[in-house]
């Protein structure tokens, strides 16, 4: 909405819808989820509506270690003030495929290691505007439990 | 017996004692992150690389007492992303403070501060080692909060909770309700006490699931006005 103000989303209403499925057998697993967020916004040509989805399947190869492989999504739709006195509306897009292990070393201590290339898109359609930001993410990690 | 412990902490007292000691335990997650390739198209920037320790997300601290064989209290305090408050690192958040009651599998009710039940992942979340994720699905990823609206997709807070399960046969029929404030909360104390609801509304939600065999699904929604 161009000359507009940026709602506040405090003040609408928002309803989030989920799904979730999951299922264990001795060796693999997969779960997945939906989640719709929507608000009540009258405005013509803005929303700040968004949407989430990932899918996981995991492969336990041995008594210890895990395998898995994920891809997850969320798109949205919000306002900024791009420049001054006007507000418009933004569209992004959230790509994540991504894989990893993890491996229980003892019984409270769990190594773990993942790898994901992100993807980014915003655009602004009303100002012809778009960018996309890529980047890949490689991190190790060791979760303790005492 | 690592998953029992965290997801429900079931140790209780024996019966006839009225209260246990308090039992206080936790866990953290310490990760190495290496970030290469950032590129944007178009390029405004040249394509960049960098490593960082960090205490990721989780350091979390439960505390648990056993106040009769149907009552339990639990508190639940989150540091993340290498907390320090003198350089303005990271958050400490109190994620859980509730006393809950057990009539049966069929009924529990929680009062204070608890995690909606909200698909899957949002109640364990936080178990970072039950999880086989370092970075967790996009919006369950709560370290990411200073640039993910994380709270716009799940629900974060309730304080009053009711759940629960059914069994017919073989299947589960699981239910949860969860009401909570409205969103307007304020956090500016230029304008009065923090963290309460500025508003008269409220905020309400649940799920309900079925579990068969080696599978379970639900579904889940809240509204909040």
């Amino acid at each position: 909405m161009e000359g507009g103000t940026i709602g506040d989303l405090q003040q609408l209403t928002r309803r989030r819808l989920g799904g979730d499925l999951s299922c264990a057998t001795r060796d693999w697993s997969l779960e997945a989820e939906l989640i719709d967020v929507s608000y009540d916004d009258d405005t013509p040509g803005i929303s700040e509506d968004k949407r989430f989805y990932y899918g996981t399947l995991g492969y336990q190869a041995t008594e210890r270690l895990l395998l898995y492989g994920s891809y997850w999504v969320t798109t949205g739709h919000g306002v900024e003030q791009i420049v001054a006195q006007q507000v418009s509306s933004v569209q992004q897009r959230v790509e994540v495929p991504t894989m990893g292990v993890s491996y229980q070393l003892r019984e409270s201590i769990m190594l773990k290691a993942q790898y994901a290339p992100v993807n980014i898109d915003l655009e602004v359609p009303s100002m012809g505007l778009a960018e996309t930001i890529e980047f890949r993410h490689l991190s190790t990690a060791i979760s303790v439990v005492f | 017996m690592l998953a029992v412990w965290l997801t429900s902490p079931a140790v209780s007292p024996a019966r006839g004692q009225s209260e246990s000691e308090l039992h206080i335990f936790g866990f953290f997650q310490n990760a190495f992150m290496h970030q290469t390739g950032y590129t944007t198209k178009p390029p405004f920037q040249p394509e960049s690389t960098r490593n960082s320790f960090s205490v990721q997300q989780q350091h979390n601290f439960f505390f648990r007492k056993d106040l009769h064989p149907n009552w339990w209290a639990f508190v639940n305090y989150e540091f993340l992303n290498s907390f320090n408050s003198a350089r303005r690192w990271g958050s400490a958040n109190l994620e859980e403070v509730w006393v809950r009651y057990r009539a049966n599998a069929r009924f529990n009710i929680k009062f204070g501060l608890s995690i909606p039940v909200f698909n899957n992942l949002n109640e364990i979340k936080n178990r970072t080692p039950l999880l086989p994720y370092i970075v967790r699905p996009l919006v369950y990823e709560t370290s990411f909060s200073e640039f993910i609206a994380v709270e716009e997709f799940l629900p974060a807070r309730a304080f009053l909770q009711t759940y629960g399960f059914v069994t017919v046969g073989a299947t589960k029929l699981d239910y949860a309700l969860f009401l909570g404030n409205g969103p307007n909360i304020n956090s500016d104390p230029n304008h009065g006490q923090t963290g309460v609801d500025t508003t008269d509304s409220f905020f309400v939600g649940g799920r309900i699931g079925i579990r068969i065999g080696e599978w379970k699904a639900g579904l889940s929604a809240t509204c909040s006005s």
